[in-house]
């Protein structure tokens, strides 16, 4: 990367008895579209709010625009956030609510009200600007907080779960909107989320922490199929994990020795005869055997029972139990044949060895 | 519907109970008879006209007007600074400050006057109207605390941290986000440290000195005579504290029903 237009350089935060955000450095370029995902207690938000001056990093720097940040208070950083609550103000109209930053910034009354009123017209809340924010609905308070964020022209955007609060139609309507600001206003987005869909739907690259490190930084597709460790394998959740030792290795596979029998893997990793050994296996790259339909030539086949079947839309998700005592996932189109696949229902699993990723780090 | 009729008569009851004595003298500040006694002589202003042509009544009311004002101005800003305080920071010794404000009205008003006599005596302030303000504010301080501290729990981390975030000084924040927020509380306050100090009497015959406020006037009145200004005098006073406590009690309620606005 070139000219990283934020950096955070050894971030490191430490509560009384928690320590938040561990060794952190990430540089993000101007402009991007970047994620921060992970379980609650990750340090997502808390490095976020290091980003906007709300909270003081114990040691690290911050780097903004090539300016060193770390010590300047959040109202001269030029950082504005929107909130998972909002915290829109009260007391204030819409208008006033969109201007605040404006007239902190002592901007005349006139030329404040055009700007609101222009940036309350960009997020399709033109006219609503006399309103009291109660009057307001869900889905409109959160663009009052988009607009009063972006009012200044920031160069940066702090967006901390500001889907988490709304409902599920609602939230891919504004999911689409912040991708077309995003593409419009060509700024900075850093985004708090731990939803994986929003995450994926919307960044450049994500970067998915947890216990305050950075486990794996890179675009969505690379993190979804080649997760770098147990954890975020575990964390893209629609994947399988086998455990084995190192057998042989032949024609670019390694035969590894799992319960279910020797599978064969992409041979990525240096691993000696009988070391241990995890792999995934994505869930939609796993397919059911017909009923006298045999496997490919060095295609594993893992025999179990149906526990469950999911409805997703156009996809279901198949669970199943092998006769070794592990859990498989596999997600296909939805064929309309659930009748057939019954709970306790024998099946045969099998997948293209291809296809299955070598965790580097178990 | 058995059950509501019960409870309505209750209430009656209740209700009757604690107005009947102050209907008594708002009755008889109206009352042509010299003595409060029954029939009931004819209604008749002349004892509020001869109330507000008494000097030292007119006099007893600047005063009353200029300490419950200065209370109620002094008490809110105090309030609003510990109630703040509290708020905001943490420090050793928050909550020994905290109770210290609080304890006064727990205290009986004598040993109160007592001890701010006995305090105020060596000072300048002792006999003045600024005297009577600072002993009041001690009293309703720890009232006018406590609402807009109730306010400022409504307030959240996330308002003061998003004004800052949109560029606001600590100070702006304040200004522009805290204070707008807390204004119902301020209000509420403000009104009932005056009805506080308008009704207080015990402390103000202590260290008023020759500065009468009405109540220590009615006090020193009724040593005299028994004289009907005094029931005039009393219709006054209680319909401002109604005003004020009215006042305060809607701003109380209005801070209440806003506060899921964000």
């Amino acid at each position: 990367m070139i000219d990283p237009y934020v950096r955070l350089e050894a971030l490191d935060m430490r509560y009384p008895g928690h320590h938040a955000v561990k060794d952190l450095s990430l540089d993000i370029a101007g402009g991007e579209f970047i994620a921060l995902m992970g379980p609650s207690g990750c340090g997502k938000s808390t490095t976020l709010r290091m980003i906007a001056g709300l909270e003081q990093p114990t040691s690290g720097r911050i780097l903004i625009g090539g300016q060193d940040m770390t010590h300047v208070s959040a109202d001269r950083r030029g950082t504005p956030m929107v909130w998972q609550n909002l915290a829109l103000f009260p007391f204030l109209s819409v208008e006033d609510n969109v201007a605040f930053s404006l007239k902190m910034r002592g901007d005349s009354p006139a030329s404040r009200r055009r700007a609101a009123n222009e940036w309350l017209e960009k997020v399709g809340l033109g006219g609503m600007g006399k309103r009291h924010i109660s009057q307001l609905s869900g889905g409109q308070r959160q663009r009052v907080a988009i607009a009063r964020a972006l009012v200044t022209q920031p160069s940066i955007l702090l967006l901390d779960e500001p889907l988490s609060a709304l409902d599920a139609h609602l939230r891919v309507h504004l999911q689409t909107e912040l991708a077309r600001l995003h593409r419009e206003l060509k700024i900075t987005f850093i985004y708090v989320t731990h939803s994986q869909s929003e995450a994926f739907a919307l960044a450049d690259r994500v970067v998915v922490m947890a216990d305050g490190v950075i486990q794996q930084a890179g675009p969505p597709r690379a993190v979804y199929r080649a997760p770098v460790n147990g954890f975020v394998a575990s964390f893209m959740g629609m994947n399988t994990r086998m455990d084995g030792s190192v057998a042989a290795r032949s024609d670019g596979m390694i035969w590894v020795d799992c319960p279910e029998g020797r599978i064969a893997v992409p041979d990525t990793v240096a691993a000696g005869p009988g070391a241990a050994l995890s792999f995934v296996i994505g869930a939609d790259r796993m397919r059911l055997l017909g009923g006298h339909e045999r496997a490919p030539e060095g295609h594993p086949t893992v025999a179990g029972r149906v526990v469950g079947i999911e409805f997703v839309g156009s996809t279901q998700t198949i669970f199943v139990a092998s006769d070794t005592g592990r859990d498989f996932r596999l997600q296909r189109l939805d064929l309309g044949d659930d009748a057939v696949l019954t709970p306790g229902t024998p099946v045969t699993l099998t997948w293209d060895p291809r296809h299955a990723w070598v965790l580097p780090h178990p | 519907m058995m059950r509501a009729v019960i409870r309505n008569l209750y209430l009656a009851a209740l209700a009757i109970f604690l107005l009947t004595p102050m209907l008594v003298v708002v009755v008889f500040s109206f009352d042509a008879n010299r003595f409060p006694t029954l029939p009931w002589g004819g209604f008749t202003l002349a004892w509020h006209r001869e109330a507000l042509g008494d000097a030292l009544i007119v006099s007893a009311m600047w005063n009353s007007l200029i300490v419950s004002l200065g209370t109620a101005v002094l008490a809110t800003i105090l309030g609003f600074c510990a109630a703040y305080l509290d708020y905001r920071y943490r420090f050793f010794g928050k909550r020994s400050l905290m109770l210290v404000i609080a304890v006064p009205p727990a205290v009986p008003v004598t040993i109160l006057g007592m001890a701010m006599l006995a305090a105020l005596s060596r000072t300048p302030m002792f006999g003045t109207p600024l005297g009577v303000i600072v002993c009041h504010v001690a009293i309703a301080v720890s009232f006018a605390m406590a609402l807009i501290r109730l306010r400022l729990g409504d307030l959240g981390d996330d308002l003061e941290q998003a004004a800052w975030n949109l560029g606001a000084s600590q100070r702006n924040g304040l200004l522009h986000v805290v204070i707008p927020f807390c204004r119902p509380s301020l209000i509420a306050a403000f009104c009932l440290s005056a009805a506080v100090s308008l009704d207080e009497f015990m402390v103000a015959w202590f260290v008023g000195g020759v500065n009468e406020t009405l109540s220590v006037r009615v006090f020193n009145l009724l040593l005299g005579q028994v004289n009907p200004k005094i029931n005039a005098i009393g219709t006054l006073v209680l319909a401002t504290s109604l005003v004020l406590v009215s006042i305060a009690q809607m701003s109380a309620r209005v801070g209440g029903t806003r506060k899921d606005a964000a």
